[in-house]
């Protein structure tokens, strides 16, 4: 981390801790604080993408934005420059209090450091060298998910990807919520590469979730201790796969030291019997979006929980911005609070509510529609995958899936919510709509996104179950035991998974993403072709063109295409007749705007080409006025915009 | 309106109050600190000796690491940066993390002693502790010194503590913090005889107070120049005495001495007659006896416990690295190993800086700011002898005296003369305070020269610290630190390598010699194929080999004769240092002019001097050598536009003066 870094982390952080001055809503001093990483980056990037839109993605934009939002949002902390004082007053105070004091300070500021270490070491493993000069990857997170990632990263660094397309599919919108992408790439400029830019924002707003959670959670649970549980039930789910896979499989097989190269993830088998993963393997860190997601979906809660008596309406205004701007950053986020706000309005019926709706539906639905893929994905079913994949469809076997996939999580999540004040009662029963959703519908094109509602779920209904075991811990004898049980069986998968990942050579890992002839073919085309160059490259999950330069491709991984509702399957057999030379390939390159040709090992591997092929190729685009460009370590790059 | 008015008037005054307060000024401190402390971390070119403690940690993370070799000093820091590599990944700014962490802490001691310091003094001390130039310098050193420091500085606290009110886990944590300095390194024998002569001084004060009619405190100059005047005194004496004897020889010296003292202290005692309602300020026996005998039971048991822990990498591994420095078990090792390498050492004679007075002149060259204010401090040590005063005395003069007299000299070694001499300078703060805040122009003119004198430490702190750090022209620099062309030739062969690798299939064969091999050891790490090699007159195999790239020391050159042909040669500075007469060869008075335009400009903008006469002149040299690349990877080099050129490394062009 270079200083210029360290200079905009620290200015994200006082924009968004100066922003939550802009409302009369009475958050602690250190609420503040962590609330305005979050919301910090929110803003910068909203800013900072729409300067860049207009100049061009450089630190000059950077400096701007930060400059603007700094100087707008210090005007809100000097007028309330008394309660500002208070607050750092009453902090200082505050510290000075017992840990299991409720307005002690210590606890959040515990988590924040203890996150942000295993954060940093889970990150800091992410990718490392080899020895021919490429790069290894230490997770299936970042060997799969984030090729896409950096791919939309590198585009907004690397290629100007304004006004925005989907970079792995030339010429088509981008229906994707690119926004923590595009955070990342805004490092970029700065002087990291888009790696550390990728480890670096992940490490920003990865630390600030368990104190954000905390601070959510504590409102509705009786004690610090609670919330703790909350937090952890929640970040170490994962379900009760381990106890038969670990304890009865894996340990025996190979003694304790298996502990120390754990073989396989407990939560999540690949889609077979265990289909909701980890929260923090399987979607926190995968999943980008839900690095903001996550956080701003707490921070509404919280902010709408604390307005629910005092009704201000300038705080409903704010947290309706908020959600309005969430579909760029998380969609699934923006939903779940629009699902769950309506409910709480239409069960008060206030019009004080229109103050919340308006920005959020405003903001939010033209995002929305712009968003929306093209290709419908959704479609009806019934208990999501019994019936499917090794599941039958019959009661035992659903018992057993939500046994093994979530453990006790839902009757104790039931339990909690039927035994917790009317009030909250209130609050907390719309959360039920995410258990149902996944076994009614597909939204979302794939089956395997369903489990997305399921761990916002998990994720609302986490201090329920933290305060029934909190409950049962407080009472001491054998019910204390019986907690103790209780939360380790709700832990242990998680804790197992989330181990797994701060080992760097676990499994099949560390594996080689890219080669050092990878590195030097993007470093090439980095420097030498033009930001909004259109290359044909192979459609594999990981290749230079996109990881490294952003550039606009073809056709990316099919799978994550169909994610996004994008036909893959044309553009795969689109690829294979330009990369076989078939008739009516130039037509083809014409068609998607193609500039370059690459012919590497991915290409002959995937397009099964025969030996000594790029000769043939290479006559064949030659003759018609193709340019060889770069010829060098299994590389051939062919600028073919003179073709004719 | 006049209530509005003074109404505002308050409130104005309520804010300066919340802004100039304690407080507020200590969180600016910690933002300073860190900033110094961290900003540009991995920057500078790492010194011989980072290298090799990155080196090791590493190893140690690894599983590699053999164990304690006093050689390379204690195991401690491996275990703790070998962590931080693990949260943090391992690069050089995480080498260095564990320094700039301790010497970030060491800014805090002072708040441990604010009610002996007074508030003004706390943050004086602070300040001076979070700028000082040689303070930042080796918070942002990876040696182990910052570490060694902030378990010295706990050990003063606890020692105090012990004295002044005993508590039943004092032992506990003295013990311990000892066990955890042993494990850091051999300095800890010089701790402990420092500390163990001064409660020797204690007990024999004590006694003295007890001696009817004649009590201490009716001669007060001898009560306050007991400890400071005649035990520094006789200190200075007796290690004049043991000289660098080293061995068994020093220990019968030092032991003679303190049993003479010893005797002294019962004899009083026994002869003399007690007034029975006496209550000295302290009492050693009393607080030896506080802590009941089960708690000392304890405090022993966590200290071995501790001790096995660190000697054994972590109950893992019991057998030493069997070298000739440490031969033995690995607790044997711990226990003897130090003090016998550090007695050899002692007996060789100097390593580092031969001078007796390199500590004071070095102070003087960097900190005579802190050393102006310390002598208020001394002052007011002086007028109140307090327990606490005479301590932090003991440990600044005792520190100083004792470091000058021991063999190796190194400018590393300072910052444990430095910190009890900001301690001093904060009990100074506070007397200056105390004499001026009465009259309020008093207050301004000291505020206004506090203000310049601090803004002056920071300017050297950060000429010293982010102006070309490393350079051999600022005398922090020590012979071992490196040239920034090893870092330019570094990224060159990484870079080069995978150029060469996806061209052709191999790895470049990059041979240094073991003499200019470090910190390459470091640097190099990742390269995928040894880059160790011993080239000497009889083993010039490597060389037959013809290597890629070689890196030869200048004695060695004219083994490469036979490479001419094949190789472009380039002239290499390997490492760079400058050892000046501080008195630039002064002779005569009509040699006082050049003598101080020559300080004067070092102070002002760092130019060397060159000695008035004698030799060698006292310019910057360097350790140089050449590096030899095959004509056919330079050229490949620079078709592929990877030859970056790093024997032209900007710093470097002046060539091998600075002068």
């Amino acid at each position: 981390m270079n200083l210029l870094t360290a200079v905009f982390i620290c200015s994200i952080v006082l924009i968004g801790f100066t922003t939550t001055y802009s409302i009369q809503s009475r958050l602690p001093f250190e609420e503040r604080l962590i609330f305005g990483v979050v919301l910090g980056v929110i803003e910068v990037s909203i800013l900072g993408f729409l300067l860049s839109w207009a100049f061009s993605v450089s630190r000059t934009t950077i400096f701007m934005t930060v400059g603007i939002l700094l100087t707008v949002n210090s005007i809100f902390a000097l007028r309330r420059r008394s309660v500002l004082i208070a607050d750092y007053e009453s902090l200082l105070i505050r510290c000075k209090r017992k840990w299991n004091d409720p307005l002690s300070p210590k606890v959040p500021i515990f988590l924040l450091v203890s996150s942000n270490l295993l954060t940093t070491r889970i990150m800091q493993i992410a990718y490392d060298g080899t020895d021919s000069g490429g790069v290894a990857v230490s997770h299936l997170s970042v060997y799969g998910d984030w090729s896409a990632h950096l791919a939309y990263a590198a585009s907004f660094a690397y290629s100007d990807n304004f006004p925005p397309e989907l970079p792995t599919a030339a010429g088509e919108s981008f229906s994707y919520h690119f926004g923590i992408d595009w955070f990342s790439a805004m490092f970029v400029p700065l002087g990291l590469d888009i790696f550390s830019a990728m480890q670096i924002s992940t490490v920003l707003l990865g630390s600030v979730l368990p104190p954000i959670l905390y601070f959510g959670y504590k409102r509705f649970v009786s004690n610090n201790r609670a919330a703790v549980f909350a937090l952890l039930i929640f970040l170490l789910s994962g379900g009760t796969a381990a106890f038969f896979r670990f304890l009865f499989e894996d340990l025996p097989k190979e003694g304790p030291s298996i502990l120390l190269n754990l073989p396989r993830s407990y939560a999540f088998d690949g889609f077979d019997r265990n289909w909701v993963d980890n929260a923090v393997t399987g979607f926190l860190y995968p999943q980008r979006p839900t690095l903001i997601g996550f956080s701003a979906l707490v921070i509404v809660i919280v902010l709408l929980w604390e307005n629910r008596k005092i009704k201000i309406s300038s705080t409903y205004v704010f947290a309706g911005i908020l959600v309005g701007a969430l579909p760029v950053f998380h969609i699934f986020s923006f939903g779940a609070l629009l699902l769950l706000s309506t409910f709480w309005a239409l069960t008060s019926m206030k019009k004080y509510w229109l103050h919340f709706f308006t920005p959020a539906l405003l903001l939010g639905v033209p995002v929305l529609v712009w968003q929306w893929p093209d290709r419908d994905g959704r479609s009806w079913h019934q208990l999501w995958v019994l019936g499917k994949s090794s599941w039958n469809l019959n009661v035992i076997d659903f018992l057993w899936f939500w046994l093994l996939n979530t453990g006790l999580v839902i009757p104790i999540a039931a339990l909690g919510i039927v035994r917790s004040s009317r009030e909250i009662k209130r609050f907390a029963i719309p959360i039920f709509a995410f258990l149902i959703i996944p076994n009614i519908a597909i939204w979302h094109f794939w089956i395997g996104n369903n489990a997305k509602y399921v761990i916002l779920f998990l994720l609302l209904s986490a201090p329920f179950i933290g305060e029934q075991v909190e409950l049962l811990f407080k009472s001491g004898g054998l019910r204390k035991s019986l907690s103790v049980a209780l939360l380790i069986s709700l832990l242990f998968t998680g804790t197992l998974d989330v181990w797994r990942a701060m080992d760097k050579t676990t499994g099949p890992y560390p594996v080689e993403y890219l080669t050092g002839s990878d590195v030097l073919v993007g470093e090439w085309i980095l420097k030498n072709t033009p930001s909004d160059a259109t290359f044909a490259s192979a459609n594999t999950n990981t290749h230079p063109v996109r990881v490294l330069t952003g550039r606009s491709v073809v056709s990316g991984s099919p799978g994550r295409l169909n994610d996004l509702g994008i036909n893959w399957y044309s553009r795969d057999q689109d690829l294979r007749s330009i990369y076989q030379l078939q008739e009516g390939y130039g037509q083809l390159l014409a068609r998607y705007q193609v500039t370059h040709v690459v012919l590497g090992p991915l290409e002959k591997l995937h397009y099964g080409l025969p030996p000594n092929y790029e000769l043939q190729i290479g006559e064949e685009l030659i003759l018609h006025g193709a340019q060889l460009v770069y010829d060098r370590a299994n590389y051939q790059v062919y600028d073919v915009q003179d073709m004719q | 309106m006049i209530t509005q008015r003074s109404e505002r008037l308050k409130t104005a005054t309520q804010q300066v109050k919340r802004v100039t307060s304690p407080l507020s000024i200590i969180v600016i401190l910690v933002i300073v600190a860190l900033t110094l402390r961290l900003l540009s971390l991995g920057e500078r070119p790492f010194h011989h000796d980072e290298s090799l403690d990155a080196w090791f940690s590493l190893r140690f993370l690894n599983g590699e690491y053999n164990g304690y070799d006093p050689v390379y000093h204690g195991p401690l820091r491996f275990y703790l940066t070998a962590a931080i590599f693990w949260v943090f990944g391992v690069a050089d700014i995480t080498a260095r993390l564990l320094a700039a962490i301790a010497g970030f802490i060491l800014v805090f001691a002072p708040l441990l002693w604010r009610k002996h310091l007074g508030i003004v003094g706390t943050i004086g001390a602070m300040t001076l502790i979070s700028v000082s130039p040689t303070m930042v310098y080796f918070s942002r050193f990876g040696r182990e010194d910052s570490l060694f420091l902030l378990l010295t500085t706990s050990f003063v606290i606890l020692f105090i503590a012990f004295l002044v009110n005993p508590q039943g886990w004092h032992p506990t944590a003295l013990l311990t913090t000892i066990v955890l300095s042993m494990a850091i390194k051999e300095s800890i024998l010089l701790v402990i005889f420092l500390f163990g002569v001064l409660t020797l001084f204690l007990a024999l004060q004590e006694s003295l107070s007890r001696i009817k009619q004649g009590t201490l405190e009716r001669f007060p100059l001898l009560s306050s120049l007991l400890i400071s005047g005649i035990g520094l005194l006789s200190l200075t004496l007796i290690l004049i005495w043991v000289g660098d004897s080293g061995g068994n020889e020093t220990i019968i010296k030092i032991a003679c001495y303190c049993g003479l003292l010893l005797l002294v202290i019962v004899g009083i005692r026994v002869f003399s007659t007690t007034e029975k309602d006496h209550q000295p300020e302290i009492s050693i026996i009393k607080s030896l006896r506080e802590p009941n005998l089960k708690q000392w039971s304890i405090s022993l048991v966590i200290a071995s416990i501790t001790f096995i822990a660190l000697f054994s990498q972590l109950f893992t591994n019991f057998s030493g690295p069997n070298t000739t420095s440490a031969p033995y078990g690995a607790l044997r090792n711990g226990l003897t190993a130090g003090f016998q390498y550090w007695s050899n050492q002692q007996s060789t004679g100097a390593r580092g800086d031969s001078r007796w007075h390199y500590y004071l002149s070095m102070l003087i060259a960097y900190e005579w700011v802190i050393l102006f204010i310390a002598l208020f401090g001394i002052w007011k040590i002086i007028q109140q002898p307090t327990l606490f005063n005479q301590t932090i005395m003991w440990w600044a003069l005792g520190g100083l005296i004792v470091y000058s007299w021991a063999a190796e000299r190194m400018p590393w070694l300072i910052i444990h003369i430095l910190l009890p001499i900001i301690i001093i300078a904060g009990l100074g703060i506070q007397h200056i305070w105390e004499t001026v805040s009465t009259q309020k122009k008093r207050k301004q003119i000291a505020c206004s020269v506090a203000l310049v004198l601090l803004i002056f430490v920071a300017f050297q702190s950060i000429k010293t610290n982010f102006d070309g750090p490393g350079e051999p022209n600022e005398l922090l620099v020590q012979a071992g630190q490196a040239t920034p062309e090893v870092i330019a030739w570094t990224n060159q062969i990484h870079e080069l390598n995978r150029v060469f690798y996806a061209e052709n299939g191999k790895h470049l064969s990059v041979q240094i010699d073991s003499d200019i091999y470090w910190p390459y050891g470091w640097y190099l790490r990742d390269f995928p194929t040894s880059t160790y090699a011993t080239i000497t007159t009889g083993n010039t195999a490597t060389l037959a080999a013809s290597p890629d790239i070689i890196f030869l020391p200048q004695w060695d050159r004219n083994l490469a004769q036979n490479l001419v042909d094949d190789y472009a040669i380039f002239p290499y500075n390997h490492r760079w240092w400058w050892v000046p007469q501080y008195d630039a060869g002064f002779s005569s008075i009509a040699d006082t002019q050049t003598l101080l335009i020559n300080w004067g400009q070092w102070i002002w903008n760092r130019t060397p001097w060159q000695n008035i006469q004698g030799s060698p002149d006292g310019c910057p040299s360097a350790l140089a050598g050449n590096v030899y690349m095959k004509e056919s990877v330079l050229s490949m080099a620079q078709k592929k536009e990877v030859w970056n050129s790093p024997h032209l490394t900007p710093s470097l062009i002046q060539g091998g003066s600075l002068c």
